[in-house]
């Protein structure tokens, strides 16, 4: 497991504990313990198979663990699993609507299913429908209704009650660059709103506009779970610059390496890229030194390394392959 | 507040094109019957009250029964199950807002029908007023079906992902036999007290003996399906509380068991001629058990009578041995869940213990229990021998076919029950059939149970097959097991 998990210091929304689960004859998650902070949108990432939609069905404890703890907003999940069905909305990769009802219909069942009283219902539908961009569908047949629009009834199906969690599984899947645009930005206002967030997805550019965290998962395991401020600050700390020259790059490498934070230099194509430790005005020397020594600089930019990047390198590590 | 579950199915399944067409057709139904075929002897009126009620069993019978097998089922298939697995609703909220919301729509129609029914004998008062029993009957042996299938095809469709056709049917089937079977046991029970008057003293009513009290044949079936549908739909609530992950104490169970062993056998209490069971042709499921009883005796003279009181215990002991094969062949056996309760077990705890103790294990144990108790009530008899020789012989097969059952389960693919049943087929018809026909019926001892002729021909041969089937049975748990035993070692 990688050694920069998340430490406990935040209040936990959710806690896991050595959480084992097993279908007959495969362990598909395997002593996993993690914990994800209050407010927070945990970007739950791995390839196919990895585990994610059988940790987020333990998570919403429709799943039971074979062994270990999965504590939600501080209930046990073996213990009183209905306390936390009650306290918290899914939504699964495939999820299902009433086909033949109307999306009005959909909703006050759902805000009916919760439990919410009578007289609440109408707002809190109108509500959820106006937070979605759905309120002028509101005598739509779902069954009508585009892959976006099905969508956006289904998560407003599962907020309807004002979950304090909310755990999606693969929600972008199958939207439209402009619906995902407004997916993300519903995923930010839901966090501002105060809920916390789990969401995995293979879309992992998308992840990186919206997550405060990433859970990385493979073959049941953690291998890594990260806060996306520790990645943007470890990414700040040891950035990878390239230098474009106009014309020979020999002779470069030599001047480069008298620089104390400059490392791991390469010759690539565009010109030579090395690794660097100082901050801005330390680049700003750099810029200098380098013209001063009568190179002719045509570029100085930054290989900013990508939520993308992190997954692949991390994935590949666990894997033993070499990072690309 | 109307129940969310229920108000959904009004909306999906009532149009107000199917709320008109609907009464339009059953009037049309009812018109045509009249002027072809209603012609009866007995009225007008006699026929629309029977025709309604032909109509109600096949509408909300058969028709209903389908739908509640089909429900739950579909709604796992489309994902929308999930939504109710995290509602807010208590698992009685869900459970009746599922069976009567399924099934709203046939009761709809169904109670259009008993409108009629009513309306004929409003109208005619000769019309037979037994019809207001078979009505009550019809309604409650309604829900009990209702209540059953819907049960039988949560528990099926809870380790398959999509319900076979076959499995529907299988659902319906064992739904529908239920009232059927209670039906049969009372019938049965009233033509054996009839048959036990003088012919001067038989009685304008059909009388039922349960225990020391006497009811009519209509009343002990009323009384017997407002239980079971009790049962039923306590029955539903478990398996819905199983599907929200909550505990599902094995002591309900149990108590159902119990109950249904005490309630049944009331029915066979206090009859003394063994005679009396051989000429029943009332209920024949009864007839194939304990005709294998009167083959156990030595006496074949028809005035063999003995203590009243042991047949409800032999009864009690051959329904719960049914019970137990019931619940071996149709409770889900998964590995995980039996080691989840293995683990239980190993750590004492008793929560988990209660929730996960597997249901035909504790069928199988009352069974042991209730064997055990029938022996000691019949050492002092005198057909003790034959009688004992049948039910170690019975314990023995049935330990040897639950092991048989759970390897055969233990299989990753394939589809697991049918090969259960093929097994069974060849040793309890081929080889049996084989022998027969090749003139070693003595041999039969081998594979039937109740036909060794000594107490070592009724132990050894199903316990040496028993112990072929144990070891087996416990390298392939070990096989299985293998891949997760670093859990337990972890929770350790």
């Amino acid at each position: 497991m990688s050694d920069t998990l998340l430490s406990s210091s935040r209040a936990d929304a959710v806690r896991v504990e050595n959480l084992i689960f097993d279908y007959p004859g495969r362990r598909a998650l395997s002593n996993l313990s993690f914990h994800i902070s209050y407010g927070s949108i945990t970007a739950l990432v791995g390839p196919n198979g990895a585990g994610k939609t059988t940790l987020l069905r333990c998570l919403a404890a429709l799943d039971l663990p074979f062994s270990g703890k999965v504590s939600i907003l501080g209930i046990e999940t073996n213990t009183d699993p209905r306390a936390v069905h009650r306290r918290l909305g899914y939504l699964a990769d495939i999820f299902g609507l009433y086909e033949g009802l109307t999306v009005r219909q959909c909703l006050i069942h759902a805000a009916s299913l919760r439990n919410l009283p009578s007289p609440e219902i109408p707002a809190c539908v109108t509500q959820a429908a106006a937070k979605l961009a759905i309120d002028d569908r509101l005598s739509a047949i779902a069954g009508t209704l585009s892959r976006g629009l099905r969508q956006r009834l289904a998560i407003a199906q599962a907020i309807i009650h004002n979950p304090e969690i909310l755990l999606l599984d693969e929600p972008a899947s199958g939207l439209d660059p402009e619906a995902r645009q407004d997916l993300s930005k519903l995923l930010r206002q839901l966090q501002a709103s105060g809920m916390t967030l789990v969401v995995s997805s293979h879309i992992l550019a998308e992840l990186e506009d919206y997550s405060t965290d990433m859970l990385i998962l493979d073959k049941g395991q953690i291998i890594d779970h990260t806060s996306m401020k520790d990645h943007a600050m470890t990414a700040l700390s040891t950035r990878r610059l390239v230098l474009e020259v106009n014309g020979n790059i020999d002779g470069i490498a030599a001047k480069l390496t008298l620089r104390d934070e400059v490392s791991k230099i390469n010759a690539i194509a565009e010109g030579i890229e090395f690794q660097f430790s100082g901050d801005i005005t330390a680049q700003a020397n750099l810029l200098k030194y380098l013209i001063v020594e009568g190179i002719s600089v045509s570029a100085l930019w930054e290989r900013r390394a990508s939520f993308q990047d992190t997954y692949v390198t991390r994935v590949r590590r666990e894997r033993g392959k070499p990072s690309p | 507040m109307t129940n969310p579950i229920f108000l959904r199915h009004l909306w999906s399944d009532f149009s107000l094109h199917r709320l008109l067409i609907t009464p339009i057709v059953l009037a049309a139904l009812f018109i045509l019957g009249s002027l072809t075929i209603g012609k009866s002897p007995q009225g007008l009126w006699h026929f629309v009250a029977s025709t309604g009620l032909g109509l109600f069993v096949v509408i909300v019978i058969i028709m209903g029964t389908w739908r509640a097998c089909r429900s739950i089922p579909e709604q796992k298939v489309t994902r929308t199950w999930e939504n109710i697995q995290l509602s807010s609703l208590s698992s009685w909220q869900i459970a009746c807002g599922e069976v009567f919301g399924a099934t709203a729509y046939y009761w709809y129609g169904g109670f259009i029908c008993l409108a009629t029914v009513a309306l004929s004998l409003g109208i005619d008062t000769h019309t037979n007023k037994n019809i207001e029993n078979i009505t009550l009957i019809l309604f409650l042996a309604a829900i009990l079906i209702h209540a059953t299938a819907m049960q039988l095809s949560l528990a099926t469709s809870s380790t398959i992902e999509r319900m076979r056709p076959t499995s529907t049917a299988a659902c319906f089937f064992m739904a529908i036999i239920v009232p059927y079977l209670i039906k049969d046991l009372i019938d049965w029970n009233s033509a054996t007290l009839l048959a036990s008057y003088p012919s001067s003293q038989i009685p304008d009513f059909h009388p039922v003996a349960w225990y020391d009290l006497h009811l009519t044949q209509a009343s002990a079936t009323i009384l017997s399906y407002s239980l079971m549908a009790i049962w039923a739909l306590i029955g539903l609530n478990q398996a819905i509380r199983r599907e929200l992950q909550m505990s599902t104490p094995v002591i309900v169970w149990a108590v159902f068991i119990l109950f249904c062993l005490f309630y049944f056998s009331g029915f066979t209490y206090g009859i003394i001629s063994i005679s009396t069971y051989r000429n029943s042709i009332f209920i024949w499921p009864l007839n194939i058990i304990l005709g294998m009883f009167a083959r156990t005796l030595p006496y074949s003279n028809e005035s063999l009578y003995f203590n009243g009181n042991f047949l409800p215990l032999a009864f009690a002991f051959f329904l719960s041995i049914g019970f137990s094969y019931f619940m071996a062949l149709w409770e889900p056996k998964d590995i995980t869940q039996l080691r989840r309760f293995g683990w239980a077990c190993q750590n004492r705890d008793w929560h988990n213990i209660n929730s996960l103790f597997p249901r035909w294990l504790m069928t199988a144990s009352i069974t042991a229990i209730v064997g055990i108790v029938f022996l000691i009530a019949i050492s002092f008899e005198r057909i003790a021998n034959p009688f004992t020789l049948t039910i170690i012989g019975l314990s023995l097969f049935a330990m040897r076919d639950f092991g048989l059952i759970l390897y055969l389960s233990l299989e990753r693919k394939g589809r697991r029950t049918v090969t259960v049943f093929v097994y069974f087929f060849i040793l309890y018809f081929l080889v049996p059939g084989i022998l027969s026909a090749t003139g070693k019926q003595n041999w039969l001892f081998v594979f039937i149970p109740g036909q060794a002729p000594y107490l070592s021909a009724a132990i050894i041969p199903p316990l040496l097959q028993a112990l072929i089937i144990w070891p087996a049975l416990t390298l392939r748990w070990r096989q299985l097991s293998h891949v997760t035993l670093e859990g337990l070692a972890l929770r350790s």
